[in-house]
């Protein structure tokens, strides 16, 4: 089974590697590369999976989550943030927030690949 | 102040006169020195603050004895006062930490002392005995008027001096709090601005060398975009090696320790190592059995026995054994033996030093940046171990790492 997954992100290469290797794995993939732009598609499309870049503009990758979270038609939305901190601080705040998991950059897009896979099947 | 009465009352001769108005004079200028003092970080030192003690009962008996100078005799309760002062000066000189007070601090660049500097300092020594001197040579009664514009002068410039001081401290401080904020930037730059082009680098050239992709690519261009491959991924270590460090300077190397077991942590080490030492032809084994319990942060543990692995693979040419080894001898106690190129003994005081590579890495042309090491110590210290490098007989070395372990710290305890 393919799912909708949305992805998000404000640099348009990385946007572009993600959205190409989920779509090579068979998965139907939207884009955004702002945070309030990815919430209002959220929103309309309800995603099996949001895969959101922690910095946005617009509003960031937690605050999305946060909104995402705050949403009851969202429920069955799983998260998966992206950040370029390596901060132990930042995975931290990201679970807490409720994230299903959390992919540090730079990441192998193998790696997202499994990842994906994973969230996808556990949901 | 309460001198001048004496110095104009008095029937003493002029240098009488001008030693008693000096004396207190000496005083206000002790204080100023001290007072430089006071605004570096030597005020904090036991020395410095038995000489403040000194100086100020010194100055309370003179301003005792300045008030009724006529009803002092020998062996005044005053006395008392000096002789406590006079101890504290002996006490002040004798204190170890006196050492510090007088040890010459390295100098950011050498201080221009302008002459118009020198000109007030001078005068501000001089004025008051000028005064008292001028008035003596021309013969005239010594006003109070003279004297108390002479030590009022003497004052304004003593403070006017430090005044100068304070303000030049103000701006070195608001200098270093601005350099703070600016290597605090910097390394928010490396973590993010050097990550974010690296991903599209790392990511796009996995993507290229996809399989699963028509047209496949030919050997040629594989082999270079393979070429890209491992330089980013060493880019990326470096990065990540730099950004470590600059933590580790600023002091926000943040463990979350967990009891742990070593043997297992050091197995997974050498199982993620395994497949690049089998690629290089080297021989790497473990050897370890049982719980060797400590406590500390699993990825921390994990980064630094990599580290260890790593370095080690790195200097052992092909055909070469690694030995990985864990025991508990008081303390936990994990082992590296390799037979690389090795190191002398006068480099192993300074192998674990930042930047540093030994001659043979140079040599050999072994790539690194000299961070490993530096890394490997630095995580180990903030465990409370120790980490050791000794060459072998015949090529090789030992890297041995000590960490507390938790049995025996229980007992211990």
């Amino acid at each position: 089974m393919s799912a909708v997954i949305l992805v998000a992100d404000d640099d348009d290469d990385i946007l572009l590697l993600v959205t190409t290797r989920l779509r090579r794995d068979g998965h139907e993939v939207v884009s955004a590369s702002r945070g309030d732009d990815a919430l209002a598609l959220a929103r309309e499309i309800r995603p099996a999976l949001a895969v959101l870049d922690v910095g946005m503009p617009g509003l960031d990758g937690l605050e999305v989550l946060e909104q995402i979270r705050g949403d009851e038609t969202l429920a069955g939305t799983r998260v998966l943030l992206l950040t370029a901190k390596a901060q132990e601080s930042d995975v931290r705040r990201g679970y807490a927030g409720g994230a299903d998991a959390y992919v540090k950059k730079p990441f192998s897009p193998a790696e997202l690949s499994t990842r994906v896979r994973e969230l996808l099947d556990a949901g | 102040m309460f001198v001048v009465e004496q110095i104009v009352d008095g029937t003493g001769s002029a240098s009488e006169r001008a030693v008693t108005a000096l004396y207190p004079s000496m005083d206000v200028l002790l204080l100023a020195g001290l007072a430089g003092f006071f605004v570096t970080a030597a005020w904090r030192t036991p020395a410095f603050l038995l000489l403040v003690g000194a100086l100020v009962t010194m100055l309370v008996a003179d301003e005792i004895y300045g008030l009724s100078p006529g009803s002092y005799s020998p062996g005044d309760w005053v006395d008392l006062g000096w002789l406590l002062s006079y101890v504290l000066w002996a006490a002040a000189a004798l204190h170890p930490s006196m050492r510090q007070l007088s040890r010459p601090r390295p100098r950011v660049r050498q201080l221009r002392v302008s002459p118009v500097r020198i000109v007030l300092l001078v005068a501000a020594l001089l004025s008051a005995p000028a005064v008292l001197l001028i008035q003596d040579l021309r013969g005239a009664p010594l006003g109070v008027r003279a004297v108390v514009t002479a030590a009022s002068i003497m004052a304004v410039l003593v403070v006017l001096r430090l005044v100068g001081i304070l303000r030049a401290l103000e701006q070195i401080r608001a200098r270093l709090l601005e350099a703070d904020r600016m290597k605090d930037e910097f390394v928010a730059l490396i973590s993010h601005d050097l990550r974010t082009p690296l991903t599209s680098i790392m990511g796009y050239t996995e993507l290229a060398l996809d399989d699963d992709v028509e047209p496949r690519l030919d050997e040629e261009r594989r082999s270079y975009l393979e070429v890209v491959s491992r330089s980013s991924a060493r880019l990326l270590r470096l990065v990540d090696d730099l950004l470590f460090v600059a933590r580790l300077q600023s002091g926000r190397l943040d463990l979350t320790p967990a009891t742990l077991d070593l043997c297992e942590v050091a197995r997974q080490a050498v199982g993620e190592a395994q497949r690049r030492a089998e690629a290089k032809g080297v021989e790497l084994v473990f050897d370890g059995n049982g719980a060797v319990e400590v406590a500390a942060d699993k990825g921390r543990l994990f980064q630094l026995l990599d580290n260890l692995v790593s370095n080690a693979l790195k200097f052992t040419p092909e055909g070469g054994r690694i030995e990985v080894r864990v025991s508990l001898d008081g303390a936990a106690v994990l082992e590296v033996c390799d037979t690389g190129i090795g190191f002398t003994a006068e480099e192993a005081a300074r192998i674990f030093e930042r930047f540093y590579r030994a001659d043979n890495a140079i040599e050999g042309q072994v790539q690194g940046t000299g961070l490993g090491l530096f890394i490997a110590q630095a995580i180990t210290e903030a465990h409370g171990g120790t980490i050791s490098a000794t060459p072998r007989d015949g090529g090789g070395a030992v890297f041995r790492i000590e960490l507390p372990a938790m049995r025996t710290a229980m007992m211990s305890r």
